[in-house]
């Protein structure tokens, strides 16, 4: 293959920025494909993720961790995505959600575990399409991804308590979309169930 | 039983709790493990990458250079091509908008209220400042003193440059075109007030005229100065004497009420005061002692004005007499008010002292008396032997002539034409004397310089009268 480069050949940069490839770059693509919901598209963001990373190491910063840098690079180029995408921002999508200081629940996390152990993981992952991205995006990075609230905090640009916040209220509204779900399946089976008893007496 | 049994099943349910929860984010980290890059995708995307490094290779410097070397990046400094994020300091802004904004519209006025012609932020001062003022200026009255402000600036201005030798013929032809839109300005604003009020309209042409006045004086004087050297200020001198000739003066006729000249005179002598202790510690004593003159002459004026005003015969003197005194203070505070003024013109001949009784009196009986020993002289002169004959012929003609305007000016009361004539006949009386001396003869005791230095504006002693002083013995010979 021509892009591989026996070690000896590198430089310290190049052998730690292709090292940060083969660590990072299916954790980022997962995070992108479900962000965005296009696999192929997924691909060429993680790409444009690493050569735009690579830029900045040609440029002569040198990042001490890469997994949080890889991770706001990728958060950004999401986020132009959605801009390019539709009219109506992110930003417009805060203001008509609301971003306040949200209650002491919300803003608790073992209230967020509470909630997060009353729904199920395999639904959840996948309704995850049916919510705001404003949320998606935190509980892939809290759930799929597994951060922590201070990276979070500093991927997105926001303080803790509104991660806390949209966390809290994005399981809510999975919780609903499951419960919805759950109570449809109910009526359509009970509904089978009154049809096929309905035949046989017929 | 109740406490234990109540307590059981939550102890039960909480690690329950925790299993789901742990169980829930399980589920979702499974499921999510299922979304992930074929084995070709990423030795694809692996490709891709590679390729891209080696067209844009490291720098040769990088290459060699230890990792620790480099710079530390920042997610600050994180950005996307297509949507550059550019942080706005509006704090900073603010500030140096507050700045700036202080600048502009305090600092740049005030310099520009120095400037003249030809400076860089003259057209600030003219069309900024000025403007400024003149749209925050209400009332018609105000408005011509303000338009007569702006004149005698560009006057002040066109002087200032000629004394520096700057006033081109552009720049006397632009400050020519101003003084006329001041004076056009000003005339309009009186024809405003006339319509509403025609007495303070009398008032504004008065206090208009005095300045303009003053000022061409001044700018006249300035020229015949400079006129040995370069011709200068013509084109602002016949603006000048354009807006006085102009028929506002005409309205002067209509003579003001009394009780609105009186308040205006008011005004003026309280501003004179204010202007007068100003001047204290800047103008030398006899330039004070002039100036409380002045105000002498105009406090007794007014009383006089106040006298008359007593019977409805003298009523319409009494205006009259306030018109004078409101002159007199108009053209008083431009002269105390204007540095450049004073420096071209002495005040007696912006404001004339007015004498009082007394010294009309003296001054009448010292004219005579000079006038009795230049006749004494002449026939001195004339019964001599060392006159010539023909000199003893003029000089009999001239003493006849001296006789008779003695008989004449005793018998004059109005001051003014008595100084008049006695100039006359003093100076005729003066070239007689100095024709004997050239004739051979010393006379001892020579009245030419008496009646000169009498003659002159003397404020000391209160004389009015203009100084006659011709060639001495052309006029003998002209009389004769």
């Amino acid at each position: 293959m021509a892009g591989e480069q026996s070690t000896e050949n590198l430089s310290g940069h190049e052998a730690r920025f292709l090292a940060a490839y083969d660590e990072y770059n299916d954790a980022l693509f997962r995070h992108a494909c479900m962000r965005i919901s296009d696999r192929e598209k997924a691909i060429d963001l993680v790409h444009d993720t690493y050569t735009k990373v690579w830029s900045y190491v040609r440029k002569g910063y040198e990042i001490e961790q890469f997994r949080p840098f890889l991770y706001k690079v990728l958060n950004n180029l999401i986020i132009d995505t959605y801009r390019k995408k539709k009219e109506s921002s992110l930003d417009a999508l805060l203001d008509i959600e609301g971003v306040d200081e949200g209650s002491f629940d919300e803003l608790s996390e073992s209230s967020a575990e509470a909630l997060a152990a009353t729904i199920d993981g395999r639904k959840a992952f996948e309704l995850m399409d049916e919510i705001p991205d404003v949320y998606k995006e935190v509980l892939i990075m809290r759930f799929v991804d597994g951060l922590g609230p201070k990276e979070m905090s500093e991927l997105t640009e926001e303080k803790e308590n509104v991660i806390s916040v949209r966390i809290h209220r994005g399981l809510k509204l999975l919780r609903q979309k499951i419960e919805a779900q759950d109570e449809f399946a109910d009526e359509k089976r009970k509904a089978t169930a009154r049809k096929k008893a309905a035949d046989k007496n017929n | 039983m109740q406490t234990k049994s109540a307590r059981l099943p939550r102890e039960k349910r909480q690690p329950t709790k925790i299993i789901n929860m742990k169980r829930c984010s399980e589920q979702l980290h499974k499921q999510s493990q299922t979304v992930k890059l074929k084995k070709s995708e990423q030795a694809d995307l692996r490709e891709r990458l590679v390729s891209y490094m080696e067209y844009h290779p490291l720098p040769a410097s990088m290459k060699s250079a230890p990792v620790s070397n480099t710079k530390k990046a920042s997610g600050a400094e994180l950005f996307t091509d297509s949507f550059a994020h550019f942080a706005i300091p509006y704090q900073a802004l603010f500030k140096f908008g507050s700045v700036a904004a202080v600048f502009v519209l305090l600092v740049v006025p005030f310099m520009a209220e120095r400037t003249v012609p030809g400076d860089t932020l003259y057209a600030v001062k003219v069309q900024f400042n000025e403007e400024v003022r003149s749209s925050l200026t209400w009332g018609s009255y105000e408005k011509v003193e303000w338009e007569t402000e702006r004149l005698n600036r560009r006057i002040a201005e066109a002087r200032l440059l000629a004394d520096e030798g700057l006033l081109t013929d552009e720049v006397e032809a632009s400050v020519a075109a101003a003084v006329k839109e001041h004076s056009d300005n000003a005339k309009r604003e009186i024809e405003v007030l006339r319509e509403t009020d025609a007495d303070e309209a009398a008032i504004a042409t008065i206090a208009f005229d005095s300045s303009v006045q003053v000022q061409a004086q001044a700018l006249q004087h300035s020229t015949d100065a400079a006129s040995t050297t370069t011709k200068t200020g013509g084109l602002i001198s016949d603006a000048l004497d354009q807006s006085l000739e102009k028929p506002v003066s005409d309205e002067i006729a209509t003579v003001p009420a009394y009780g609105k000249l009186m308040a205006r005179v008011e005004m003026n002598t309280t501003r004179i005061g204010e202007l007068r202790d100003s001047l204290v510690a800047i103008v030398s004593p006899q330039g004070l002692a002039d100036v409380n003159r002045r105000i002498q002459d105009i406090d007794r004026a007014v009383l006089a004005a106040i006298e008359l005003q007593q019977t409805a015969e003298t009523e319409l003197a009494a205006r009259e007499a306030l018109v004078d005194v409101l002159t007199r203070t108009q053209k008083l505070i431009i002269f105390m008010t204007d540095l450049e003024v004073r420096e071209q013109v002495t005040i007696e001949s912006v404001v004339p002292v007015v004498p009082t009784i007394d010294e009309i009196e003296l001054d009448r009986s010292k004219r005579s008396q000079q006038l009795q020993d230049a006749i004494d002289d002449l026939e001195a002169a004339i019964s001599s032997d060392e006159v010539s004959a023909d000199v003893q012929a003029k000089l009999e003609i001239t003493g006849e002539k001296l006789e008779a305007a003695q008989t004449t000016l005793a018998g004059i009361k109005d001051y003014k034409t008595f100084v008049a004539q006695s100039n006359d006949v003093l100076a005729l009386a003066a070239d007689a004397l100095l024709l004997i001396k050239n004739d051979g003869v010393i006379i001892p005791a020579v009245p030419v310089d008496k009646a000169t230095t009498t003659s002159q504006t003397s404020t000391s002693t209160g004389v009015v009268g203009s100084n006659k002083s011709t060639s001495s013995e052309s006029m003998v010979n002209q009389e004769i």
